[in-house]
């Protein structure tokens, strides 16, 4: 038979008998859950803060009255802000590379004067230097910093503000010239739509808006102030985004850090089902049934590495999955968390094979093994996580398997480590797949030669 | 007939326990070879030996006049139910020989046709979807012997198949076996009981430590090492035993004398055989 469809049909069996044995699928999917949920909200990750606030770093280098209006207005009650004033650029953006602030905004000079006479200076302009894997916080606040400005001018023109007077004044005498006439009629065509509150339109816009700004950045990689918009049209305000990378200082809430901690733990309960499955095949016979079955001996192994691998990556993805929809975690780098999730996966499955293969019961699968791959996985990171463990015990760590599992994992969820930072870790978990593959064979070798 | 397996100065030990020594035999095709020994005479170790579980110190197994169980096209040929039972506990019957059936390529319907085939054959369709940790030991068994049958095996190997069964277990897995052999197939039925090896064999092979003490028909065994008939009669109360080539002649004299309460003739069986090749009885050890 091909050894394909004999890996798979083996691979089926081992996936049912995880299924049916409810005490294995607990501790390998139940409880790495289980502490997850506890962790986080042990360590205080219950609270929703990161949703309810944005803080924001705001630079006032107009330093009008119309700007320090904005600023209030955007930090107001209900807005979903929070706005810490700098004293200059560098700090403002210092605050993002810091993480104290998700964003820094930059009331570029002239805002005041632009803001009250639209049609006298150039548009509003607004710099926002933004953390990359931020990207849905950055759309957020860009859509608000252009809904406010809208909403100034919208005031501004229902009011008897001078700005209003001037304006139908120009409209009225007709002898403006034309190009100030098409922009004027631009805009009140905006005030119109902000009126009807259309405001799927806007957003659209603003996108659009953004997308433009970006590409210009990637061009010349730096701010450009002095972009003017190039439809024709009048804008009122442009908003120039800028990358800004956060120092990795630490996690965005404590169910960044619970749940790769159950990831440990899945892992590990992993890797003692698995192990203890093979040692039983051994010890209840079947083993020798599939022996003779004219199998290519390595089809067993592999229909027994292929079960745990694909047990291992379904625990990282539920997990992962669970952290990102429930508590609105953001994978901060989705391919390296692939990647790593693969690699942690390979690293126990060749742990498996090693603890099997230097079993001689089933017990010692469940015993021996069991008290190593604990004590591994509490100093892994499976209690207290990496980063805040002193260097020493880092260190000491570094002999665990689970240790760069956390590492690899954290590293892609919240550090947003790129492949060539997690090399290390990820090297280190091939090496533990492929080492313990290698000596579980050889004595699982010497042990069927004997 | 040709020989469907011989086996060839095998030699097997564990450290300094000697399991196998220096046996040979053939078994010639369609043929039941019993394999009678006690425990611990080496049955399990040849019978491993035989399906290629174990690597033989010395000597070799040929299959089919072709080679060893090494090659998995040889392997093919063989069935076989090991004396501890070869079963997942968690799945059902039917997942157990599915499985099993797909090992050997049976898939589709031809697969679930022979599966529940052999489920009535050995007398658990009706627990087919049953988990097997909820099996008694019997019906362990049984299943344990259909799922050495799923690919039509040419020649079967059956470790001490009754072992802690059920009385009813015990005749429908003989019958069974009678009923496959009847179909030539080959067999080799290693047993502790003398009784399943007197039912069921062409042939015995006698084994104890490792080495083959006779092998034939039964009844050449027992005319070989039986020894006479036993003529126990019991006469005013007392019992008295004669071993005698002609006990018909003697019961005849006996008579003539009278007084005779009670007649019986032993004959010889394989528990003799063995008592005379080892100087022990089966059931002693
Ligand atoms: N795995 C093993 N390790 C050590 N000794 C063994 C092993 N298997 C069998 N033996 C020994 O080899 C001898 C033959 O055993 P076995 O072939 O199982 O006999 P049988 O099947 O006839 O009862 C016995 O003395 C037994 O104790
Ligand atoms: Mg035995």
């Amino acid at each position: 038979m091909s050894s394909l469809r004999a890996v798979r049909a083996l691979a089926v069996k081992d996936l049912r008998l995880l299924l049916r044995d409810r005490g294995a699928l607990f501790f390998t999917l139940g409880f790495p859950l289980l502490m997850g949920l506890a962790f986080g909200w042990i360590f205080g990750g219950g609270g929703s803060k990161s949703r309810s606030d944005l803080d924001i770093a705001v630079f006032d280098r107009d330093g009008s009255a119309p700007s320090r209006a904005f600023i209030d207005e955007l930090g107001g009650e209900g807005s979903g802000i929070a706005t810490a004033p700098a004293t200059d650029l560098d700090a403002c953006v210092a605050a993002v590379r810091t993480r104290e602030a998700i964003a820094c905004v930059v009331l570029e000079e002239g805002f005041g004067r632009a803001s009250d006479a639209f049609f006298a200076g150039g548009p509003m302009r607004l710099g926002v230097h933004i953390d990359p894997s931020r990207g849905a916080e950055g759309g957020l606040l860009t859509g608000k910093l252009t809904a406010l400005s809208y909403q100034r001018m919208q005031s501004l023109f229902s009011g008897e503000s001078e700005a209003l007077k001037r304006a139908r004044m120009v409209i009225d005498q007709g002898d403006a010239p034309p190009a100030l006439k098409s922009a004027l009629s631009d805009l009140y065509t905006s005030i119109e739509r902000l009126n009807e509150g259309d405001e799927g339109q806007d957003e659209k816009q603003d996108e659009k808006q953004d997308e433009k700004q970006d590409e210009k950045q990637a061009d010349d990689g730096q701010t450009d102030d002095d972009s003017e918009p190039e439809s024709g049209g009048f804008q009122p305000v442009v908003i120039t985004t800028s990358e800004v990378r956060a120092e990795r200082s630490g996690p965005p809430n404590a169910f960044a850090v619970s749940f790769p901690q159950g990831i440990i733990w899945g892992l590990m309960s992993c890797v003692m089902s698995f192990s203890a499955s093979l040692v039983r095949e051994r010890t209840q016979g079947t083993m020798v049934r599939l022996m003779i079955a004219p199998l290519a001996p390595a089809a067993i192994l592999a229909a027994k590495s292929l079960a745990c691998f694909l047990t291992c990556i379904l625990l990282q993805v539920l997990m992962i999955a669970f952290a990102v929809v429930v508590f609105d975690l953001t994978v901060s780098a989705p391919f390296e968390m692939a990647v790593a999730m693969i690699c942690s996966a390979l690293a126990f499955v060749g742990v498996t094979v090693l603890i099997a293969g230097l079993s001689r019961s089933e017990e010692g699968a469940d015993g021996l093994g069991r008290s190593v791959l604990l004590l591994l996985a509490l100093f892994g990171g499976g209690t207290i996580p990496i980063f805040v463990m002193p260097p020493a015990m880092a260190a000491a760590a570094s002999i665990s398997p689970f240790k760069w599992a956390s590492v690899a994992i954290e590293g892609a969820l919240w550090r947003g480590f790129s492949l060539a930072e997690l090399a290390l870790p990820l090297g280190i978990l091939l090496a533990f797949g492929v080492g313990g593959f290698i000596v579980g064979v050889l004595a699982m070798r010497r042990r069927g030669a004997g | 007939m040709s020989a469907l397996l011989r086996l060839d100065d095998l030699h097997r030990s564990y450290g300094s326990t000697v399991a196998v020594d220096g046996l040979s035999l053939e078994v010639a095709s369609g043929e039941v070879l019993g394999l009678l020994g006690p425990n611990g005479a080496g049955k399990s170790t040849t019978i491993g030996m035989i399906a290629g579980l174990l690597r033989p110190d010395r000597g070799a197994v040929v299959i089919d006049g072709r080679g060893g169980p090494e090659d998995p096209e040889i392997r093919r040929l063989l069935g076989l139910a090991p004396q501890s039972l070869a079963l997942y506990d968690e799945l059902t019957a039917r997942e157990n020989l599915k499985l099993f059936a797909e090992l050997y390529d049976l898939r589709g319907s031809g697969g679930r046709e022979r599966v529940q085939e052999l489920l009535v054959a050995v007398g658990l369709d009706t627990r087919a979807d049953d988990r097997v940790a909820a099996f008694s030991g019997g019906m362990k068994r049984r299943l344990n012997l259909a799922v050495a049958l799923l690919h039509r095996p040419r020649l079967l190997l059956l470790d001490e198949p009754t072992v802690g069964v059920d009385p009813q277990s015990r005749s429908s897995i003989i019958e069974l076996i009678r009923t496959i052999a009847g179909g030539g197939t080959t067999v080799v039925y290693s047993t502790h009981y003398m009784e399943e090896a007197q039912r069921i064999c062409d042939r015995v092979a006698i084994v104890d430590h490792g080495k083959l003490l006779d092998i034939d028909t039964v009844d050449s065994l027992i005319d070989r090492h039986g020894g006479k008939p036993i003529l126990r009669t019991i006469k005013g109360g007392e019992e008295t035993r004669l071993r005698t080539d002609d006990p018909v002649r003697e019961l005849t004299a006996l008579f003539a004398a009278g007084g005779l309460e009670s007649v019986r003739i032993d004959r010889p069986d394989l528990e003799a055989v063995f008592l005379a090749l080892t100087g022990r009885t089966l059931r002693d050890v």
